[in-house]
């Protein structure tokens, strides 16, 4: 949680980001920056083949579900964050992974072979009751953005996800032109346009909205040139959080403050 | 046509001898029916030896079950896995099967029905000794064994065929086969595990780690537990076969002379390994990368193949993990050595490859070359391409 001494440094921040535009620099701005929810290094690991989850890491476990080689929209790679490792007695290795969809945020133990690791320094916060987010690379911030956050009735959800598969949409889809798909769902739609309910920081194209207010139905939109940015750089496996309320009085005075 | 008179055979007509009848044509037709006779009883005495249980379609399964097969862990079957009546076949992936799976169809059908002749042939065989329940420390020869009740093995059981490849070795359990943790089935003076059956009135189990040897036909369910191995198969009738974690190679008898390669050891009765000698896999070396490009390389290595039927590939991928390979071919005959190369799928630039040569043995069992590395020419894609790629689905987000 921030500090009451830093608040009134980052509501100027914000004024700042307001004034600009919507995005920032990192350099200089380190010293306001949140407290990081995020690691300056998030090891991942890509899936070589589909994968049973367990309970425990242990084959006799409960199952909890079955993650595909394939992500369902794109048919990429799936990259899941790795949360920790561990030897059994039996000498299996195995790997506690973040995982996509319900219920949101949950992991659970896939065995380590045919799996590939990799890490990214990339990293993204998001704050619904600052309706920011904000980009980190290796710890620092590098860019941070206005957004379209959940309005009250289908709030964003919270907790700790990650990008799922960045998807280059076509013009004239909702969206458009990118979505950072995440592995998170939101907690009031189970199903919406034919998709499971799933959040991403997407484009404005054919959904509009002004960035900076509470008015999605949970995903989080942004100015298209940023979500351009982002889909340039942030690939899937890119811990993202979203902390905070979903939506109240004290957001909404801070996002009218940076308007 | 016209038709041939048939002619008196005898001894010595056999034995070539047209000349017309002489002086020593009397004795000469003594030592040729002598000769006769003696051939006649080398004849039967090599054919002294029971006839192999006859499998039929059920030869080509590793693993048939009755009920369900079930599987934990990455099992590896050398050959077909099946089922029937029942349907349920779970845990492949992340078991592996060499061979194809069928799930109560007309193959896995017609295998049970002769896997019931086979079970039949091998409970009716009149029993050469009745052995006590734990075979353990015990070293038999060829003939058909049987235990009232239940078999069972602590430790390790000796199978020798006195140099007659055609060995049968045939065990007949009344109720259940038990092995206990890290029992081992050795095969000596040349045994194949193809003729090697264990007929279980009841239920088999098969223990922790168990090197076990011969094809299994049992009248309900089979175990395999944890790490058992089992050179020959696991045939169940009626039940469920459930696997942990195993090796199941499919055991075929030698072909040609019906003679197995010799093996050290072999020859003078010291046990061998309990793999039979003709399903042992190829001696692979990886080799260099050569003609390495921006997206393309040649993999090279040596294969010296030690049975027919051998085969290899080469593994290769960013980490040792692999997960790429190439296309397999056909090892050398046996007993000869080759250069091989394999062609990797489009690779990216500038990334670190591992690769490794595996070779396969007829039954299934690997041999691995040691891990190498090459790096793609080129610059790897930086970080200025995006990872975006097109939806293949029109299905939104929540917008």
């Amino acid at each position: 949680m921030p500090s009451v001494r830093h608040v009134p440094i980052r509501i100027a921040a914000v004024l700042i980001l307001g004034a600009s535009g919507s995005a920032v620099a990192a350099a200089g701005t380190a010293g306001a920056a949140p407290r990081p929810a995020l690691p300056a290094v998030q090891r991942l690991v890509t899936l070589e083949r589909g994968h049973e989850v367990f309970a425990r890491p242990d084959r006799r476990s409960p199952r909890r579900a079955t993650v595909h080689r394939r992500r369902p929209i794109t048919g990429g790679r799936t990259v899941l964050p790795l949360l920790r490792e561990l030897t059994a007695g039996d000498g299996r290795r195995w790997l506690r992974v973040r995982l996509p969809g319900r219920p949101n945020g949950h992991a659970g133990w896939i065995s380590s072979r045919a799996t590939r690791f990799g890490r990214t320094g990339w990293g993204l916060l998001a704050e619904p009751v600052r309706r920011r987010v904000t980009v980190f690379r290796d710890g620092r911030v590098v860019r941070r953005f206005r957004a379209v956050v959940g309005k009250p009735s289908t709030p964003t959800p919270l907790g700790h996800f990650f990008v799922e598969e960045t998807v280059k949409l076509p013009r004239g889809r909702a969206g458009a032109p990118f979505a950072l798909a995440l592995s998170a769902r939101s907690s009031v739609l189970h199903q919406f346009a034919g998709g499971p309910g799933q959040i991403a920081l997407h484009g404005l194209d054919r959904v509009g909205g002004v960035p900076g207010t509470a008015a999605s139905h949970g995903c989080l939109r942004l100015e298209n040139r940023n979500v351009r940015w982002l889909a340039a750089r942030i690939g899937p496996g890119v811990p993202v959080t979203i902390r905070g309320r979903a939506t109240g009085l004290r957001g909404r005075a801070v996002g009218a403050t940076a308007r | 046509m016209a038709p041939r008179a048939t002619q008196p055979v005898d001894a010595a007509r056999v034995l070539g001898h047209r000349h017309a009848p002489t002086a020593g044509t009397g004795i000469r037709r003594g030592l040729g029916a002598l000769a006769m006779a003696l051939l006649l009883a080398a004849t039967l005495a090599a054919s002294a030896h029971a006839a192999s249980v006859g499998l039929g379609t059920a030869e080509s399964f590793s693993v048939l079950g009755g009920s369900a097969v079930t599987n934990t862990g990455p099992s590896t079957l050398g050959g077909d896995l099946g089922v029937s009546p029942g349907t349920a076949i779970s845990g492949f992936p992340p078991g592996t099967v060499s061979g194809v799976v069928h799930a109560n169809d007309a193959v896995a059908l017609q295998a049970q029905s002769d896997l019931t002749t086979a079970y039949d042939d091998a409970a009716g065989r009149s029993s050469t000794a009745t052995v006590s329940a734990d075979l353990a420390g015990q070293r038999l020869t060829s003939g058909v064994y049987t235990s009232a009740t239940s078999l069972g093995l602590s430790g390790d059981l000796t199978l020798d065929a006195q140099g007659d490849a055609g060995a049968v070795f045939v065990f007949q359990a009344g109720s259940t086969l038990t092995t206990g943790t890290n029992s081992r089935v050795q095969l000596i003076g040349g045994a194949q595990a193809c003729n090697v059956f264990w007929q279980v009135g009841s239920s088999a189990t098969i223990g922790t780690t168990t090197a076990f040897t011969g094809n299994i036909l049992a009248l309900t369910s089979i175990s395999l537990k944890t790490g058992a191995t089992v050179q020959g198969r696991a045939l169940a009738r009626n039940g469920a076969v459930t696997l942990d974690n195993n090796r199941v190679t499919r055991a075929r008898c030698a072909t040609a002379s019906g003679t197995p390669e010799s093996s050290p050891g072999a020859s003078d009765g010291t046990p061998i390994s309990s793999r039979s000698t003709t399903t042992r896999p190829p001696v692979v070396t990886s080799g260099s990368a050569s003609a390495v490009g921006g997206h393309r390389v040649r993999l090279r290595g040596r294969v010296r193949s030690r049975s027919t039927g051998s085969t290899y590939y080469f593994q290769y991928g960013r980490t040792r993990s692999y997960g790429h390979r190439t296309t397999r071919h056909r090892a050398p005959r046996a007993g000869a050595s080759a250069r091989v190369h394999g062609r990797t799928r489009p690779l990216k630039a500038g990334r670190t490859y591992h690769y490794r040569l595996v070779g396969v043995g007829p039954g299934g069992r690997k041999t691995h070359g040691a891990d190498h590395t090459f790096r793609t020419r080129g610059r790897p894609r930086g970080p200025s391409s995006s990872p975006a790629r097109p939806p293949h689905t029109n299905s939104g987000f929540t917008g």
